[in-house]
């Protein structure tokens, strides 16, 4: 790329904006990524159960809950 | 397959041997992608060096559409089949989704300012590309407002699928009206009007930016399947307590 070319600027400021939303999107997602991880640590760590006691004291299922693979 | 990822923890374990080899894929196809676009291609006669532009935003725009599509479709199978991680999937292609848009946006303005003399103008194309972004920022300020993940779900689905009507304008607003974007030059009746010197490196681009949205996607959705996860540990705790 000649980067002394009329409009070169125009080329420059797109790639710049491109490289700036993506890197964006990346931190923030490896941020939240990180986070959800410690406080599921931290929980694990309190003995937190996995599932909630329904009523009758049987555990109650949803539908994303974790199931033995 | 289908419902061998009904199971989120076979999901995750799945995520977890993926993730490292698709993110080192996007990262090479996009890298060398990249490399062709800004140091091979030759400048275009008529756009001289404003092409390049195109090696982004001709990628960002399909897949900011395909990715609408996309959560369209899981929504589909989440209200059809209960499948456990449509709504994690959909959910977790928005912000990508969100962001190709704004890329094709800002980089369509970077491109129609040296090019058409103005930065917006409000021609079908550019106007329903304008509308998915707001789709897109709808769909993920329902998932933000509605606390009960399922009948946020329920909502951000009806959002999607009404919203994906949006789609076939946007593809076919240069057919359908007089607009100053110009008319399909890649995906139309026989083959690309593109030379082989640019079609090359755009092509690199397209599987680059879908490699990537991939691997972030994938990602996102185990950020979210642990997020439920944590979800649940935190009302049992709760309950327990209570």
């Amino acid at each position: 790329m000649d980067f002394a070319a009329r409009h070169a600027g125009f080329v420059i400021a797109s790639y710049a904006v491109a490289f700036v939303l993506v890197g964006g999107l990346i931190t923030a997602t490896l941020i939240r990524y990180r986070s959800v991880r410690r406080r599921l640590e931290e929980l694990e760590r309190l003995g937190a159960p996995r599932r909630r006691k329904a009523e009758d004291g049987s555990a109650a299922r949803d539908r994303t809950e974790e199931q033995p693979a | 397959m289908f419902n061998y990822l009904a199971n989120p923890t076979r999901f995750l374990k799945l995520q977890a041997a993926v993730q490292p080899w698709l993110t080192t894929l996007a990262v090479i196809v996009l890298g060398y992608g990249l490399y062709l676009g800004l140091f091979v291609a030759p400048p275009d006669y008529q756009q001289g060096e404003t092409v390049r532009i195109m090696f982004i935003h001709v990628p960002a725009s399909s897949l900011a559409m395909g990715i609408y599509v996309f959560m369209a479709f899981a929504h589909a199978i989440g209200f059809i089949f209960r499948h456990p991680l449509a709504d994690a999937a959909a959910k977790a292609a928005a912000p990508v989704g969100a962001v190709l848009t704004l890329i094709s946006l800002a980089t369509g303005s970077l491109w129609g300012k040296p090019m058409w003399g103005t930065w917006w103008v409000w021609d079908a194309r550019l106007t329903s590309m304008f509308v998915l972004f707001l789709l897109y920022l709808g769909y993920i300020a329902v998932w933000q407002a509605v606390e009960e993940p399922h009948r946020a779900a329920r909502i951000a689905g009806i959002v999607a699928l009404v919203g994906v009507i949006n789609v076939p304008i946007i593809k076919f607003s240069v057919e359908w009206w007089n607009t100053l974007h110009q008319p399909a030059s890649l995906l139309k009746k026989g083959g690309p009007a593109i030379d082989s010197a640019i079609l090359t490196p755009l092509l690199w681009n397209m599987a680059g930016f879908a490699l990537m949205a991939a691997a972030l996607v994938l990602l996102l959705m185990r950020t979210e399947v642990l997020s439920r996860r944590v979800r649940q540990m935190e009302m049992a705790q709760v309950g327990r307590a209570g």
